[in-house]
């Protein structure tokens, strides 16, 4: 029985020395990878390529009227010339990264990532963009990647929240935990909710990397990460479904509308524009919602001056453009940033003559 | 508690001690039942009552039946015994079924009676310790087993023999029984390390393997509206591999740690899905219960004495098998198709047998792949009732995979968790590819050290792409 201990000692100790070597390579290894989170933890002169095509799909056209565009990389030249609001701390700050920050965040849960593709955006807003919509991310978890990223990057200029995040439970970590081996602050916050996940990830390090995020990155190192629109078309079994579906209520822990408060509070404070858009629901999904309509006046009536809401919920009506109850595919992405581009377009850095044509009416700026 | 909890792990540390400071002392079989005790009654302290019932009874039944003078007498312990062991295991297991099939079969003809159900909770491992139970009695009647275990302590270890005890295997009186009467062998180190080794690979298919396909197999049986055909196939065959990543990982755990403190049970699993026909699937999968069923209800019926008596002994005891799995009628169903199967194998085998072809050399082993890949295909659709909560599912699924969407879509959420399933379920298809042609001996003879870093690698696979959302083992509900 001695000599099985010994075995199990030897085991073990070869099982936790491996387990520190191998997790800190990996942890090396994944922060070259193109993932969107890994951008925030990047060092900065890795940051300095230009993401501006990032998520092109090849082979795909742009929608008609964007070939005229100006090359968004020659505006973003032309506009980091032009001085920061006064307000913003970031700007000139002897940490900012020699790259800078993005010119657009966009931030909230699976309806952010899988709504905001980084190459729509920077055709709309002319500026680099970076999405961090982590799918089931409760706005408190937005709040921890937004100080994280203005902390190492400084604010960007304008800041897109997908707000859905409100209603998702604050205590989910989605995809979050891999992001502790990077940040001290994530790392505490993973300690405050869940105890026994943070002990087993510092007895074995590898285990903060056993999640779905790390098989994205690894994805990420063999094939630039793509947009992450969804292609598809909602099943009929699923609208019959959602169609017999009780009807729900919407409802928002306070820990949620804190961090929406503190990500608002803080972006304004650094000069960052913040524009609140909500994405499209489908609408049958809408209509079991009790209280949608509501929900979204109270949403809207707790925001501060100075944000911009962009209601996109009922921007796309037809099922063919939806893939599931709470994401619109790829056609959909397409038509919502089509009818948001009178809103969404004047938020941007573009050069006037490029909106011209455009009727900047339908947003609300509080 | 789960071999997969943490408390399990601080079990298993005081039970180790308490092993290596009691094991050559007469205390060491109350300290094992006391052991076996705690850990069943872990889930539910109540379950521990209804345990040691069965248990005196069939100890007492046990002694009637091997000191009674005459046949009489015997048989009547005997139906004494099998009476209160299925009498305790239809009360929990399928009153309620029945209770619901019969109130459903009565409003068809318009009879209304109400509801007769009770809120009644399953003991956990109740099938299992059952078996045990009713194969001690049997076996002492038909004079398998000639002495009766005269001492109640011994007795009720063997029963509660934590191990084995919620899910197998169902290890016999006649095997085990002498284990428990002469304490802990002393055995060589290497077949205790091969015991920690089993230990270790049993957790890799339950962690590493089932876990992991069990998040892909819950979101399409939980929805099945939400996924097309070609989801549903890789479904079904993640439910292959969890099921067997389950069962056999279990099995290996209890095997294993038997092993390492000095007892031996039966093989469980022997690499079933490299069978190449439903009757080897069922000598490879779990073996201790397609064995008592042989010997304890198809033999005893006439086996297959006779073409109609291989039918019908078939044909109830894969209906007997499918509801002891579970009180539902997807079971029965699971239970009648791989009946079937079994009989459209007969109707093969005679007709191979009668054909001039005979396949040789590479056209033979090429056969074997074709029949291994049938079998597999075969085995993963009757898994569909086995895993859906009702045949209502049943149908929903099927007509999905017949509706014939294999389209690919973007965006899948679980393509991550099906990276992982598919790391781990090469890992395995390899072991036990390697093991199937007969590389375990050679490894066996490899140096410790060696063997202990193959242990190691698999813990560092199982640390980054493992489960660890502790799903319960899927037999504790059986």
């Amino acid at each position: 029985m001695y000599r099985l201990l010994a075995c199990i000692a030897l085991i073990l100790a070869t099982v936790t020395a491996m387990d520190r070597v191998l997790a800190s390579a990996l942890g090396d290894l994944l922060l070259r990878s193109s993932d969107r989170f890994m951008t925030v933890y990047r060092p900065f002169e890795a940051e300095a390529q230009p993401a501006i095509n990032q998520g092109v799909k090849p082979g795909v056209k742009p929608p008609a009227g964007q070939e005229e565009q100006p090359n968004a990389l020659l505006v973003k030249a032309a506009l980091t010339t032009q001085p920061r609001p006064a307000n913003g701390p970031a700007t000139g700050s002897a940490a900012k990264p020699a790259s800078g920050p993005a010119d657009v965040l966009v931030l909230g849960n699976s309806r952010a990532d899988n709504h905001f593709p980084v190459s729509a955006l920077q055709d709309m807003t002319c500026g680099r963009a970076l999405n961090l919509g982590m799918g089931g991310a409760p706005t408190v978890l937005s709040a921890l990647l937004w100080d994280d990223y203005v902390e190492r990057h400084g604010a960007p200029r304008l800041l897109v929240l997908e707000p859905t995040g409100l209603v998702d439970n604050p205590h989910d970590l989605a995809d979050l935990p891999l992001l502790a081996y990077y940040s001290q602050r994530i790392d505490a916050f993973v300690r405050q909710e869940n105890q026994e996940l943070w002990m087993a990830n510092h007895a074995f390090n590898l285990m903060t990397f056993n999640n779905n995020q790390t098989m994205r990155l690894i994805a990420g190192l063999v094939k630039p990460a793509a947009d992450r629109t969804l292609v598809g078309a909602i099943p009929d079994p699923m609208k019959a479904q959602l169609a017999a579906a009780p009807e729900e209520t919407m409802t928002a822990d306070a820990a949620n509308w804190q961090a929406l408060d503190h990500i608002i509070t803080n972006a304004q404070a650094q000069g960052t524009r913040v524009a609140v858009v909500i994405t499209p629901y489908f609408p049958t999904y809408a209509g079991k919602l009790k209280n949608f309509d509501a929900f979204f006046a109270d949403l809207k009536g707790r925001l501060p001056a100075g944000v911009t809401v962009i209601d996109a919920r009922r921007a796309v009506d037809k099922d063919e453009l939806f893939m599931d109850a709470l994401h619109v595919n790829e056609d959909g992405v397409r038509a919502m940033f089509a009818a948001m581009e009178p809103d969404l377009r004047p938020l941007g850095s573009c050069p006037v003559d490029a909106m011209a044509s455009l009727s900047g009416t339908g947003n609300t700026t509080h | 508690m789960s071999f997969t909890s943490l408390n399990f792990l601080l079990f298993i540390t005081v039970f180790s001690a308490g092993f290596m400071a009691l094991a050559r002392t007469r205390a060491f079989t109350p300290f094992l039942l006391v052991a076996s005790y705690i850990f069943y009654g872990y889930w539910d302290y109540r379950f521990c009552g209804l345990l040691a019932l069965s248990t005196f009874i069939d100890f007492y039944c046990g002694l009637k039946i091997a000191d009674s003078p005459n046949r009489s007498t015997k048989k009547m312990y005997l139906f004494i015994s099998l009476g209160a062991n299925l009498g305790m295991l239809f009360f929990f297991k399928y009153y309620n079924f029945f209770a619901d099939s019969a109130e459903i079969a009565l409003a068809s003809l318009g009879v209304e009676i109400g509801r007769r159900t009770l809120d009644i909770l399953l003991p956990v491992g109740i099938s299992f310790y059952t078996f045990q139970n009713l194969s001690y009695g049997i076996d002492l009647y038909t004079g398998e087993v000639k002495e009766p275990e005269r001492s109640l302590m011994r007795y009720a270890t063997f029963v509660a023999f934590f191990p084995q005890l919620v899910a197998g295997p169902i290890v016999r009186a006649r095997d085990l029984l002498p284990q428990i009467q002469q304490r802990p062998r002393e055995i060589p180190f290497e077949e205790r390390f091969a015991g920690l080794e089993k230990v270790i690979w049993g957790y890799f298919l339950k962690i590493g393997l089932a876990d992991n396909a069990a998040v892909v197999v819950d979101a399409r049986f939980h929805q099945p509206e939400f996924f097309n055909a070609l989801q549903h196939v890789i479904g079904l065959v993640c439910f292959s591999l969890q099921i067997y990543g389950d069962f056999a990982g279990y099995s290996l755990i209890a095997i294993g740690l038997a092993q390492i403190f000095g007892y031996t049970m039966c093989e469980n699993f022997a690499r079933p899905y490299f069978a190449t026909g439903m009757r080897d699937f069922w000598r490879r999968w779990h073996i201790s219960l397609s064995t008592w069923f042989r010997d304890y209800l198809y033999v005893p019926m006439g086996g297959s004495r006779t073409r109609w008596l291989r039918i019908r002994n078939v044909v109830i005891t894969m209906l007997i098998s499918g509801l002891w799995h579970g009180a539902n009628w997807t079971f029965v169903l699971w239970g009648a198709m791989h009946g079937g199967l079994m009989l459209v194998e007969d109707g093969a085998r005679r007709l191979a047998a009668a054909s001039p072809v005979r396949l040789s050399g590479p056209m033979l082993a090429a056969g074997r792949l074709v029949m291994i890949g049938l079998v597999f295909m075969v085995v993963t659709l009757t898994w569909l009732p086995f895993r859906a909560d009702n045949l209502q599912t049943v149908w929903t699924i099927l007509g999905i995979i017949g509706h014939g969407d294999f389209g690919l879509q973007q965006g899948n959420q679980q393509a991550s968790t099906l990276i992982r399933v598919a790391v781990a379920g090469l890992i395995v298809l390899l072991v036990d590819m390697m093991v199937e042609r007969g590389a375990g001996r050679r490894y066996a003879g490899t140096n410790v050290v060696a063997r202990s870093m193959a242990c190691s690698a698999l813990i560092l696979v199982m640390l980054l792409f493992g489960s660890f959302a502790n799903h319960a083992f899927i037999y504790f509900q059986f």
